[in-house]
C-alpha cells in the first residue's frame, strides 16, 4: 500500500525538525504507544495498541531513522508484528521552508501489511490508515503549538524538554482515552 | 438404442436424506475420546524460520501437544508426486516439488503450516494456537508471473536455477510457414486470474487409530477415497487391508478434493498413531482460503494467422501458467489449456511453448475447467478480435472453422492431461451451434431488440461462444454389482460422490439392465472397505468411466441370472425377461421368479456351486477407455450493462450441450448450471486478489465474491446428442463444461454491449472497477 | 474459526445490562444482533473479556410514532423495521432503505442499534440516519441523554458512546412538507458493503425553491460523510439539471474522502459518488415536486 501526502506546519523548519526528532513526542503521534525507547542509534523499539472501533492489536517492532539530511529529509523504517498480522513500512520525509513559520511536510511511503489484518479486514485498512495519520497530525500539530507559546513565554530554557515531553504524553493520554472512551462500549449489529 | 431408465428425468434418490439432514458429512464424525487439531500456518508468503516456540500453547489447559516438523522425524516427507511425469516430448523440464507436512525451514506461500496443536475441543486448540510464536526473517515474494524467471530473481525452491518448474512445447504443422500465406496476423496478449473452488464443505479429515486391531480408519472429504488409502498405507508402513477410507457425503469437490495428500491428510494419520486416540480436523472457511488449492492464473502471448475470409491458418501461444509454491499434480491443467487452445476448430498449425513457474502463492491444482476455460477463452477471444479486424460477422468465422462432421475421429495431435496426443472421439458441432443462435434470437436481437433498447438509452450485448470438453480419460474405474436375497441391489464404486447424483445416475443404469426400480438400487460410493480398486471422482469421467463399468457390471449380473433362471424355469435365455424385480418367460408372465429367490439360490446352503461358476449374483468389473470422450457445448448470454456505475445484468442465458448420451437430463442440467455459476463468478466476481508480497487480500466470503441466487439468471439448457463411439453406453462427461465457456460469452456480449468505447478485452475475471478503467482511462 | 475465552451474560432487563456495563467497562461487549461482532469475534479480531447479550430483553423492540416521526428500540431487527407500516408512511427514506441492506438473514437477525453503534462507514442506517437528522437515546447508570446523529457519529467504527452507555432508542424525525429522498448505492452484489452510495433530501418552498439539501455518504471516509458545501450550490436555487451536475461533481471531488480497497479504488469510488449523487438529486428532486 502506497502512503503519500503533506502536511502543512505553522513553525520553521528547524522547529518541526525537532519536534519530529524527539522521540517523546513521536511516541504521542502514534495512537495507542505504550512504549517507545531508543535502543540504538536512530533505532526505536515500539509497542502499539492500535485500536479501531471494537477492533483491538497489539503490535512490538522496531522503528529506525536513516539517510538523516539535517532538518530536511529522512527515511523512515517501521517492522511489526502482532497476532493480527505484520507491518513493515518504509517512508521519506521532506520538509520544504514555505515562507515565514511555515514548513511544508511531504511524505511517500510504501507500507506492507499481512497476515489476518489484510486478509479479512481490507476494507477498512486503507481508511483506518488515513485517519491514523490525520489523528497523528492533529497531534503533532497541538505540540508544536505548545512549543512555540513555551518559547514565547520565555520558559523554554528552563523545562523545554520536560514541557514537551509532558505535552505529548498528556496529548497521547487524552487521545488514548478519547479512543478507548468512544468505542469502550458500542453496540454491534 | 430406447432405454427405459436410462436418459429418463429421475429424481435423485439420496435428495431425501441430504435434505432432512440424514447424510453423513465428515463433520458429523464424532467419537468417543476424540482430540481436535488446530494448525498454525504462516502470515508470511516467503521466509525463513528462525526458531519456532511453542512453550506457552503447550501450558494450556486441554492441550494434548503440540508439533512442529522436528517432532514428526522419520515420517516427515512431501506428498507423493501425483501424476506420472509428463511424456518424453523433445527439451521437456519437469521439477517435482511437492508439499510438505509441516515446514521444517522455509515457509513458501502463507498459510503454509508450520506447526499443530491437539487438544481436547477446537476452542481450546485455536486458543493454542494464538499463543505459538514464529521468528522469521521475511524474504521478497515470487509473485510476478513474467518476472519471476528473469535471473536474479528470488527463489521459491533454492535447489533450482530459477523458478521453473516445467517447461515444453507441442507442435504441430509449421505455424511459421502458414503465416506467410496468412492475410492477417492478430497478436495479444491475456492475463488470466486467479480464483478458488469454494465448496459448501470445506475439507476434513477424522482418523482413528485401533491398536489392538491395528487398523486405521479415515473418514475425509477426497474425491479419490482408494488413491487416499493406498498412500496412507505407503506413507505409514502397513498394508492397504489395515487402511480404511471412507469419503462420505462430500459437499462439493470441484477438483481442489482430488487425491492431494494435503499437509494435513499427512499429519493427522501420524497423530492419532501416536496419540492412540481418534483426531478430527474441519478445515474453517479462513483456512480453505489458504490451505486448498486454487487454479487459473496464466499470462498468454497468442498469434493468430488467418486468411481474409477468415479461417483460421494457424496459431502461436506461449504460456506462463502459475503452479504456486508446489506442482504436486504436474502438468494436467496447462496440457489441457494447450489442448483446448484450438477449441473445436480445424487448425492445421499450432506451436505452443509452456512455462509453468512456480510462485509463493497457494498451490495449483486442477479446479472445475481444469485449464481448459483459458484455452476456449483466447481462442474465441482471437476469433471476436480478429472478426472485427476482418470486418467479418462472427458467427461465419466459427461456421467457416468448425472441424466438420465427417473428420471424427479427428486428431488434434496435442498430447493432452491423458499423456497421449488428443484424439476427439466425435462431434457434430455446427447444428449445436445454429441452435443456440436460434435459441437466443440472434438476428432478433441484433435487428430489433439491441437497436430498439439502445435508442432507450440501454446498452445491451449478446455473447455466443463454442467450446469442446475432454472428459471420460482413464485409467479405469471399477463396479461391484449384487442381487441381495431381498432383491435389492448393492453397489458399489470408488467413485466418491461430491454432488454429482451418482446414487441416481448409476441406479438407473443397473435398474435398466436388471428391470428393477431406482430406488431398489443402493449405491455405496467412496468406501474402500467396498471395493478395492479405482481412481476417483475427476476431469468429468465419473459418468463415462465409472458408469461404463457400472453398465459392465450390471450386464455381467444379468447374464448370471438369466443363466440360473434359465435352468430353474427351464426356458431358453433368449425368451425370459427382467420386469418389476422378477425374470419371466416372456410369452407365459405368471411364469416367473424374483431375483431374490434367484439370489438365494445362486448361493446354496447345501450342496455345490457348479464348476466355473461363482456363487451369488455379484460381479466386478472394470472399464477403461482407450482415450476419452470429447464433449461440445454452445453458451449464449444478453446482458446489459450500465456504463456509469459498470453494473452488469444477465438477462437470458441458454445452453447448448451435447454430452452423448444422457443417464439423467435432470442431473445433466443440473451440471451446467453450477458450472455456469462457477463461470460467471470468473468472469465478473470471483478474484483472488494477492498483493506484491503474496499476501491474499480476500480471504473471506465477504470480499471473496462468489455469485449468489440474486447474480444467476435463468438458465436454458438444450440438448444434442453424438454418442460417443468408444464406450458401450456412448457418455460422455459434462461436470465441467458448464464452467468453460462463460467468460469468453461475457467478454463477446460486453463488448458488444459497449460499440461506442473501443472495448477489447484480453483478461478475466473483469470488475466494475477494471472495467471502468478500461472504458474510462487510457491503458499505460 | 473459533471465538477467543469470554464471559457471557445475557441479563433480562436494562437496568441490569447498565449494571454490568458499568462493572466491566471497557471489557464488556454489547451483543444485539451480531452479525458484525460474531463474525469479528470468530476472526479473533474482536476479542472481549464479557459478552452482554441484550437479545432477552422484549421492551427494546418497540416501533412507535413520535413527534410526528417515529421511533424505534434498539433491538428492532432490520427485517422488523422493512415491515413496519409506521416506518412507511413516516419514515419513507427508511423503508426504502431497509431492503438495500445487507440479505435477508441478515436482516432477520441484525438490529437497528446494533448497526448503528458498530457505526460502519459502509452502513446505510448510519449515513440515512445522519441525513434525516435522528436522535439516539443513550442510557447509563447515571440517566439518560439524547445525542444528534452528527455528535453521535465521531470516527471508524466509533460512536461518542462511553463504555458504560447503552443506545436504547433512535428517534426519527419527519421530513419537512415538500422533501423529496432518495437512497443511492451501488454493491457489487446487492448485499455488499455498497462501494459507494448517498442518502440525499431535498426541500423546496412553494415556488419549487430549495430551502434545504442534504447529502450523506457511505463509504466515503471514516462516517457518514457529508456535503455542506455541494448543498449550498442548491440552497436559495431552483434545481436545474446544470446545478444537480455541479452540486455531484463538487461533492465527489472536493468533499468526500473515499478510501481505496480491492473492490474500488478512491478514483472510482469519485466517479461512482458524482453518477449516484447526480441520480439520487433527480429522483429526490422529482419527489419534492409530488411526483413519487
Amino acid at each position: 500500500m502506497k502512503v503519500e501526502g503533506e502536511h502543512l506546519f505553522s513553525g520553521t523548519q528547524q522547529q518541526v525538525w525537532d519536534l519530529f526528532r524527539d522521540t517523546e513526542v513521536m511516541a504521542a503521534a502514534l495512537p495507542g504507544t505504550k512504549k517507545m525507547e531508543l535502543i540504538g542509534e536512530n533505532t526505536y523499539e515500539a509497542v502499539m495498541n492500535v485500536r479501531v472501533g471494537p477492533v483491538v492489536g497489539e503490535f512490538s517492532g522496531q522503528l529506525v531513522i536513516s539517510n538523516e539530511d539535517h532538518p530536511t529529509s529522512y527515511t523512515m523504517t517501521v517492522d511489526g508484528r502482532g497476532k493480527p498480522g505484520f507491518l513493515k513500512g518504509v517512508g521519506d520525509v521532506i520538509l520544504t521552508n514555505q515562507g515565514e513559520n511555515q514548513t511544508l511536510m511531504g511524505y511517500t511511503g510504501e507500507v506492507q501489511i499481512g497476515g489476518k489484518l489484510v486478509a479479512v479486514g481490507q476494507r477498512l485498512i486503507d481508511t483506518v490508515a488515513k485517519s491514523i495519520i490525520s489523528q497523528a497530525f492533529e497531534i503533532l500539530d497541538n505540540a508544536l503549538a505548545e512549543r512555540e507559546s513555551a518559547e514565547a513565554e520565555g520558559r523554554e530554557a528552563a523545562y523545554r524538554k520536560s514541557s514537551e515531553s509532558d505535552y505529548a504524553a498528556t496529548v497521547a493520554k487524552d487521545l488514548i482515552k478519547n479512543v478507548l472512551k468512544r468505542t469502550g462500549s458500542s453496540e454491534d449489529s | 438404442m430406447t432405454y427405459k431408465v436410462i436418459g429418463k428425468r429421475v429424481k435423485r434418490v439420496e435428495d431425501p436424506r441430504l435434505l432432512t439432514g440424514g447424510a453423513l458429512f465428515v463433520g458429523d464424525v464424532n467419537l468417543p475420546n476424540m482430540l481436535h487439531a488446530a494448525f498454525f500456518r504462516s502470515d508470511y508468503a516467503h521466509a525463513k524460520i528462525k526458531s519456532i516456540d511453542t512453550s506457552l500453547a503447550k501450558e494450556i489447559p486441554g492441550v494434548v501437544g503440540v508439533y512442529t516438523a522436528e517432532d514428526m522425524g522419520e515420517a516427515w516427507e512431501p506428498g507423493p508426486p501425483l501424476v506420472s511425469p509428463p511424456p518424453t516430448l523433445e527439451g521437456v523440464v519437469f521439477n517435482s516439488r511437492r508439499q510438505v507436512p509441516l515446514v521444517k525451514d522455509k515457509v513458501k506461500h502463507a498459510g503454509e503450516i508450520i506447526a499443530v496443536v491437539v487438544a481436547e475441543s477446537r476452542y481450546i486448540a485455536e486458543d493454542a494456537v494464538e499463543e505459538i510464536y514464529v521468528d522469521y526473517e521475511p524474504l521478497p515474494a515470487v509473485t510476478d508471473l513474467e518476472k519471476c524467471l528473469e535471473p536474479g530473481h528470488p527463489l521459491v525452491h533454492d535447489d533450482l536455477d530459477s523458478n521453473l518448474a516445467a517447461y515444453l512445447v507441442q507442435n504441430k504443422g509449421d505455424y511459421e510457414a502458414a503465416k506467410k500465406e496468412a492475410d492477417l496476423v492478430l497478436k495479444r496478449k491475456f492475463k488470466l486470474d486467479r480464483g478458488a473452488a469454494v465448496a459448501m464443505e470445506n475439507r476434513g479429515i477424522v482418523v482413528d487409530w485401533d491398536q489392538k486391531n491395528q487398523h486405521l480408519m479415515i473418514w475425509d472429504t477426497t474425491q479419490s477415497p482408494i488413491p487416499i488409502r493406498n498412500g496412507m498405507a505407503a506413507r505409514l508402513g502397513l498394508r492397504t487391508h489395515q487402511v480404511r477410507v471412507v469419503a462420505p457425503f462430500v459437499g462439493g469437490g470441484f477438483g481442489p478434493k482430488i487425491m492431494m495428500f494435503y499437509a494435513e491428510e499427512m499429519v493427522l494419520p501420524w497423530l492419532t498413531m501416536k496419540l492412540n486416540r481418534p483426531v478430527k480436523w474441519i478445515e474453517d472457511r479462513k483456512e480453505n482460503f489458504y490451505a486448498t488449492t486454487q487454479e487459473r492464473e496464466q499470462v498468454q502471448e497468442v498469434e493468430m494467422a488467418l486468411s481474409k475470409e477468415g479461417r483460421i491458418l494457424g496459431i502461436k501461444q506461449k504460456i506462463i501458467h502459475d503452479t504456486g509454491a508446489f506442482d504436486p499434480y504436474g502438468l494436467t491443467t496447462p496440457l489441457n489449456t494447450q489442448s483446448h487452445s484450438m477449441g473445436g476448430y480445424d487448425v492445421q498449425n499450432y506451436n505452443s511453448e509452456l512455462f509453468v513457474v512456480f510462485t509463493n502463492k497457494i498451490i495449483v491444482t486442477p479446479v472445475r475447467g481444469a485449464g481448459r476455460p483459458q484455452g476456449i477463452y483466447v481462442v474465441e477471444r482471437m476469433l471476436d478480435i480478429a472478426s472485427k479486424e476482418l470486418k467479418l460477422d462472427p458467427r461465419d468465422v466459427r461456421r467457416l472453422n468448425f472441424i466438420p462432421k465427417d473428420a471424427f475421429p479427428y486428431n488434434h495431435e496435442i498430447i493432452d492431461q491423458a499423456f497421449v496426443e488428443l484424439v476427439l472421439d466425435s462431434g457434430n458441432y455446427l447444428p449445436a451451434y445454429e441452435k443456440a443462435l436460434e435459441k437466443i434470437e440472434y438476428d432478433k436481437f441484433v435487428q430489433e431488440e439491441q437497436p430498439r433498447l439502445r435508442a432507450e438509452g440501454k446498452y445491451v450485448g449478446i455473447g455466443v461462444v463454442p467450446f469442446i470438453e475432454t472428459t471420460g480419460v482413464g485409467p479405469y474405474e471399477g463396479a461391484r454389482v449384487a442381487v441381495e436375497p431381498s432383491g435389492k441391489i448393492s453397489a458399489a464404486t470408488g467413485v466418491g460422490t461430491q454432488g454429482q447424483s451418482h446414487m441416481t445416475s448409476f441406479a438407473q443404469i443397473i435398474a435398466e439392465e436388471l428391470g428393477v426400480e431406482v430406488e431398489d438400487v443402493s449405491l455405496v460410493s467412496g468406501d474402500t472397505a467396498e471395493i478395492h480398486w479405482g481412481t476417483g471422482t475427476f476431469a468429468s469421467r465419473g459418468a463415462v468411466v465409472a458408469g461404463n463399468a457400472v453398465l459392465a457390471a450390471a450386464s455381467d449380473v444379468r447374464k448370471k441370472v438369466l443363466k440360473l433362471a434359465s435352468k430353474i424355469l427351464e426356458t431358453p435365455e433368449d425368451e425370459l425377461e427382467l420386469e418389476g424385480g422378477l425374470v419371466r418367460v416372456a410369452d407365459i408372465p405368471e411364469k416367473s421368479i424374483s431375483l431374490g429367490e434367484l439370489a438365494v439360490l445362486a448361493n446354496p446352503f447345501r450342496g455345490a456351486v457348479e464348476p466355473g461358476t461363482e456363487p451369488g449374483l455379484e460381479s466386478t468389473k472394470y472399464f477403461g477407455p482407450a482415450y476419452g470422450a470429447t464433449a461440445f457445448g454452445v453458451h449464449g448470454m444478453i446482458l446489459e450493462v450500465d456504463p456509469e456505475t459498470m453494473m452488469i445484468k444477465i438477462h437470458k442465458y441458454i445452453a447448448v450441450e451435447d454430452c452423448g448420451t444422457m443417464l439423467n437430463p435432470l442431473v445433466v442440467e443440473g451440471q451446467i448450471h453450477g458450472g455456469v455459476s462457477m463461470g460467471i463468478g470468473n468472469a465478473y466476481y470471483e478474484k483472488l486478489h494477492y498483493d506484491e508480497n503474496a499476501q491474499l487480500l480476500n480471504a473471506s466470503l465477504a470480499d471473496y465474491l462468489i455469485p449468489t441466487s440474486a447474480e444467476m439468471p435463468h438458465i436454458e439448457v438444450y440438448h444434442e446428442n453424438t454418442p460417443a463411439p468408444n464406450n458401450k453406453l456412448g457418455t460422455k462427461g459434462v461436470g465441467e463444461a458448464g464452467a468453460i465457456p462463460v467468460p469468453a460469452a461475457f467478454a463477446q456480449a460486453l463488448e458488444n454491449a459497449l460499440p461506442d468505447f473501443n472495448l477489447e478485452i484480453t483478461e478475466t475475471p473483469l470488475s466494475p472497477n477494471r472495467l471502468y478503467e478500461l472504458l474510462y482511462k487510457s491503458e499505460e | 474459526m473459533k471465538p477467543a475465552p469470554f464471559k457471557y451474560y445475557a441479563p433480562q432487563s436494562v437496568p441490569e445490562v447498565l449494571d454490568l456495563l458499568n462493572e466491566y467497562g471497557y471489557d464488556a461487549k454489547v451483543l444485539a444482533g451480531g452479525q458484525s461482532l460474531v463474525p469479528m469475534m470468530n476472526f479473533r479480531l474482536v476479542q472481549p473479556a464479557v459478552i452482554v447479550d441484550i437479545n432477552k430483553i422484549p421492551e427494546l423492540s418497540y416501533i412507535e410514532p413520535h413527534d410526528k416521526g417515529v421511533r424505534l428500540g434498539a433491538m428492532v431487527r432490520h427485517s422488523q423495521a422493512e415491515k413496519d407500516p409506521l416506518i412507511k408512511e413516516h419514515a419513507p427514506l427508511i423503508h426504502e432503505t431497509m431492503p438495500q441492506i445487507a440479505t435477508v438473514q441478515i436482516r432477520n437477525r441484525g438490529t437497528i442499534g446494533g448497526s448503528l453503534a458498530h457505526a460502519d462507514s459502509s452502513a446505510e442506517l448510519v449515513v440515512v440516519t445522519t441525513a434525516l437528522d435522528a436522535k439516539f437515546k443513550i442510557q447509563n447508570q447515571k440517566g439518560e441523554r439524547l445525542v444528534p446523529a452528527a455528535e453521535f457519529f465521531v470516527g471508524l467504527l466509533t460512536t461518542s458512546m462511553e463504555s458504560e452507555d447503552l443506545l436504547v432508542e433512535v428517534q426519527i424525525p419527519p421530513m419537512p412538507a415538500h422533501s423529496g429522498w432518495s437512497l443511492k448505492e451501488v454493491a457489487r452484489r446487492p448485499h455488499d458493503f455498497a462501494l459507494m452510495g448517498v442518502a440525499v433530501i431535498l426541500t423546496l418552498n412553494k415556488k419549487d425553491r430549495c430551502t434545504e439539501a442534504r447529502m450523506v455518504y457511505l463509504s466515503a471516509g471514516d462516517g457518514p460523510i457529508s456535503a455542506p458545501e455541494a448543498a449550498k450550490l442548491l440552497i436559495g436555487n431552483e434545481i436545474t439539471p446544470e446545478l444537480i451536475t455541479a452540486a455531484a461533481e463538487k461533492a465527489a471531488a472536493d468533499e468526500i474522502d473515499p478510501g481505496s480497497d480491492i473492490h474500488a479504488t478512491a478514483e472510482f469510488r469519485r466517479h461512482l459518488a458524482n453518477v449516484l449523487t447526480r441520480r439520487a438529486l433527480e429522483e429526490a428532486l422529482q419527489r419534492a415536486k409530488g411526483g413519487n
